[in-house]
C-alpha cells in the first residue's frame, strides 16, 4: 500500500484567497500566488502599501530558563543579549556552517521566545530544535492557532493606524508590540521581507478573516498581495530564499550575510566551520545580475562568462520596478565584478546579462531603520 | 470568455480566418494561467510552419511557454506592439493580443481544431 497523501493544508485566511486569487501549492499549503496580478501587487506595495497572507509559515514557541541559551546555542548571532521586545533576523546552522533555515526570532520574554521559520522547512526545523529541549527548554507549536499577517510598503503605518486606531509610528524596525484589539492583544512587529517598511501582525486564528476584510475595507488603497509579489519584491531587495540562495551547503558567509555570524561568541553550531572557511577563503559568493536582454532566466540556467562556465542562476524574475529581467547566481570568488557582461542559457539560446551591485533595489526613505 | 467565430488548439492557441489568412494567438484560459505576461518572442516574417511546430515564446513574470502554431502556413504578419506592450495579451488575448498571422497552406486543418465548446470542455474537465 502507497503512503496515503496527506491533504493539503489551508490558512485561516482561505476562503477569501479561493475567492479572489489564484491558489497554487507551495510547501504542502494552498496559498494565493496573486489576485488581480503580480506586477500591479508588487508595485502596491512600493508605491503605498499591500497585504500578505504568511499564515503557511512555521510558528513556534521556545521557553524556559534554558530557552534563550539554547538560541543562542543554535544560531551564529548574539542572541544571549536579546531584549524583550525586538526581533532578531537569524539562521540554524548545522556542524559544516550550511543553513538548516534562515528565520526571526521575536523576543517575548527573558526566557520566552518566537520563532517564525519557512513554511517548507518547518517540520524539519521543529525537529531539529526539539533535540535541544527538555523540561527547562519547552518548544510549542503555534503555526495553527495564529494567522501571521504581512503590512508592507511606505503608507503601512497610516493602515494600520486606520484598523487598529493606534499610532505605531515610534515602533522602530525590528521591534514589536502588543496592540490591543477587540478584547485581544495582537503582537505586531515591524518586520517584513519586501524591502519596505512594513509590519507583521500576529492574530489568533479564528480572528484572522474579520482582521484581514478590515484591513482592506479600512483603507482602499490597500491591495491584497500574493507569494508571486513576495517574490519578485525580495528579489529585487536581494534577500535570500531558503531552497535558492540558502540550503545545508551554503552558509551565511557565501550569500553576504557574514553580519549574522558573532565570531566572538564562544560557542555555537558551525562556529569551527565558519572559522576555517573564512581563513580558507569562501568557495563561492552571491552575485546579482540584469539581464541586457528581454528574457527571463530562472532557478539552474548556465551562465558563462567568455565561454568560462560560472554556475547557475538561482533565482531569476522579472522586475516591476527595474522594467527588465534581474537574477542571483553564485560564482567561483574573484571571477565576476559590477558591469561585466555574461551569458544565461535560455532555454537553448544565449542571452546577455551584466553584474550589478547588489541591491536591485533600495526604498528611498530609510524609515524607522535600526 | 471563449469566442464562438474562433478554433482552438489543445495548446491554448486560437485561430481567426480573416479573408483568408488566419491571425493566430493565445486564448483567455492560456493568458490566466501564465499571469502577467512580460516578454512575447515571435518569428520574423516569412518563415514557414508546420502545424505544431513551435512559432515562439511566451514569458510571464513567473513562467515561461513554447507557442505551437495551430496550422500550417507562412507569417506575414507579426504584431509589433506586443515588443512594448506585452501586457494586451492578458486585457485583451484576441483581439490587441494577436500575435501573428499566417497565409494557411491546408485551410482544412480548421476544421481539424477544436470549436468554442470543445476547448471550454476541455479547459473546465
Amino acid at each position: 500500500m502507497e503512503a496515503p497523501e496527506l491533504p493539503l493544508k489551508q490558512t485561516p485566511l482561505f476562503s477569501y484567497h479561493q475567492a479572489h486569487g489564484r491558489i497554487i501549492t507551495f510547501a504542502d499549503w494552498q496559498m494565493p500566488v496573486w489576485y488581480g496580478g503580480i506586477v500591479q501587487e508588487h508595485l502596491s506595495v512600493r508605491n503605498y502599501a499591500g497585504l500578505f497572507d504568511v499564515s503557511h509559515m512555521g510558528r513556534f514557541r521556545l521557553h524556559g530558563p534554558r530557552a534563550r541559551k539554547t538560541l543562542d546555542y543554535l544560531t551564529p548571532s548574539d542572541v544571549s543579549s536579546l531584549p524583550p521586545g525586538h526581533a532578531q533576523y537569524t539562521m540554524l546552522l548545522n556542524p559544516s556552517g550550511g543553513v538548516v533555515d534562515d528565520l526571526i526570532i521575536y523576543c517575548l520574554a527573558e526566557d520566552d521566545f518566537f520563532l517564525v521559520v519557512n513554511a517548507a522547512n518547518a517540520e524539519k526545523d521543529w525537529n531539529w530544535i526539539s533535540g535541544w529541549t527538555g523540561t527547562d527548554c519547552i518548544l510549542e507549536l503555534y503555526t495553527d492557532r495564529l494567522a501571521l499577517l504581512a503590512l508592507q510598503g511606505p503608507a503601512s503605518e497610516q493602515v494600520m493606524e486606520k484598523t487598529f486606531l493606534t499610532s505605531l509610528q515610534g515602533l522602530p524596525s525590528f521591534q514589536h508590540t502588543g496592540v490591543h484589539y477587540g478584547g485581544e492583544t495582537l503582537l505586531i512587529a515591524r518586520t517584513g521581507y519586501t524591502g519596505e517598511d512594513g509590519f507583521e501582525i500576529f492574530v489568533p486564528a479564528h480572528r484572522a478573516l474579520e482582521i484581514w476584510e478590515r484591513l482592506l475595507e479600512k483603507d482602499k488603497n490597500l491591495k491584497p498581495a500574493g507569494l508571486g509579489a513576495r517574490d519578485t519584491l525580495r528579489l529585487e531587495a536581494c534577500f535570500p530564499l531558503y531552497g535558492h540562495e540558502l540550503d545545508e551547503e551554503t552558509s551565511p558567509l557565501e550569500v553576504g550575510y557574514s553580519w549574522v555570524v558573532k565570531f566572538q561568541k564562544q560557542d555555537f553550531i558551525g562556529r569551527t566551520a565558519l572559522l576555517k572557511k573564512k581563513s580558507n577563503g569562501l568557495p563561492k559568493s552571491l552575485q546579482a545580475m540584469v539581464m541586457l536582454e528581454n528574457a527571463v532566466p530562472r532557478q539552474g540556467f548556465r551562465i558563462y562568462k567568455e565561454n568560462f562556465p560560472l554556475g547557475v542562476i538561482t533565482s531569476g524574475t522579472f522586475s516591476p520596478t527595474l522594467h527588465q529581467p534581474i537574477a542571483l547566481f553564485f560564482s567561483p570568488p574573484e571571477k565576476v565584478h559590477p558591469g561585466d557582461t555574461l551569458t544565461v542559457d535560455i532555454r537553448g539560446k544565449m542571452r546577455q546579462g551584466q553584474v550589478v551591485k547588489k541591491p536591485f533595489y533600495r526604498r528611498r526613505s530609510e524609515k524607522g531603520v535600526s | 470568455m471563449f469566442p464562438e467565430d474562433l478554433r482552438y488548439s489543445e495548446t491554448h492557441e486560437w485561430v481567426r480566418l480573416e479573408g483568408g489568412l488566419g491571425v493566430i494567438g493565445i486564448t483567455y484560459y492560456a493568458q490566466e494561467q501564465l499571469g502577467d505576461v512580460v516578454h512575447v518572442e515571435l518569428p520574423p516574417l516569412d518563415t514557414s510552419l508546420k502545424k505544431g511546430d513551435i512559432f515562439g515564446t511566451i514569458e510571464s513574470v513567473k513562467a515561461s511557454s513554447d507557442l505551437y502554431a495551430p496550422v500550417s502556413g507562412t507569417v506575414v504578419e507579426v504584431n509589433g506592439d506586443l515588443s512594448e506592450e506585452p501586457e494586451r495579451v492578458n486585457q485583451d488575448p484576441y483581439g490587441k493580443g494577436w500575435m501573428i498571422v499566417v497565409e494557411m497552406e491546408y485551410p482544412e486543418e480548421l476544421d481539424h481544431l477544436l470549436t468554442a465548446s470543445a476547448y471550454e470542455k476541455l479547459v473546465s474537465g
